[in-house]
């Protein structure tokens, strides 16, 4: 039988996340620096819509959502997921961070805003310290 | 447009192909090349304390852009800093 080596410096094994983001490139990234973390699930969405739909199949541990996404935007994604999943962390990762943007983004249920000036190492970081909470 | 013009070749020529497109479909195809383009450079900043001027440069071109996909693209806005 075929052993299953778990690296310990994968803190994200087991764990599953979506991503929602309408850029396609900016999402593989992202979703990329959560699977070399170990995350077991990576959902993938374009709009907000989509990341509620997804979030309600796959039952995430974290959810990252950008802010300007058709259909459905990112504070609007993040105050129906807060009332599906009370507990589930939420990040908002978006270029329009700002004091207004996070004062209706915590409004909204989101749990933290993060610039994509921020690398995604620490994005990835800070989902751990919010799941581990 | 020659990236030897521009002040920030890794995504300046993007954003301006975006904001001069009329194409519906080629805008969203234009702006997306534009964030991403962006995001990769960000991130290659998320080191660097300096380059000032291109951060402040980066946050001009993605406000307008935002007015673009809210008049052009009908995205959902979020009312950021409307008066009531």
């Amino acid at each position: 039988m075929k052993r299953l080596e778990i690296d310990p410096k994968k803190h994200g094994v087991g764990r599953t996340v979506v991503v929602v983001d309408d850029n396609p490139t900016i999402r593989k990234m992202l979703a990329q620096a959560f699977l070399s973390d170990g995350f077991k699930i990576c959902g993938e969405a374009d709009n907000g819509k989509e990341g509620v739909a997804l979030a309600k199949r796959i039952k995430p541990d974290l959810v990252t959502l950008d802010l300007s996404m058709p259909v459905m935007n990112g504070l609007e994604a993040a105050s129906e997921l807060r009332n599906l999943f009370p507990k589930t962390p939420i990040i908002l990762f978006t270029m329009y961070g700002d004091d207004v943007v996070n004062d209706e983004a915590i409004k909204a249920g989101v749990n933290l805003v993060l610039s994509k000036t921020t690398a995604l190492s620490t994005l990835v970081d800070h989902a751990h310290a919010l799941i581990g909470r | 447009m020659s990236d030897e013009k521009l002040k920030y070749p890794k995504w300046e020529a993007q954003f301006q192909e975006a904001i001069l497109e009329p194409d519906r479909e080629s805008l969203i195809e234009k702006i997306q090349e534009f964030e991403a383009a962006v995001f990769v450079r960000l991130q290659e900043l998320s080191s660097d304390h300096d380059h000032h001027d291109e951060r402040q440069a980066i946050a001009d071109a993605v406000s307008t852009l935002r007015v673009v996909k809210k008049d052009k693209l009908s995205y959902p806005d979020w009312k950021l800093n409307e008066t009531p």
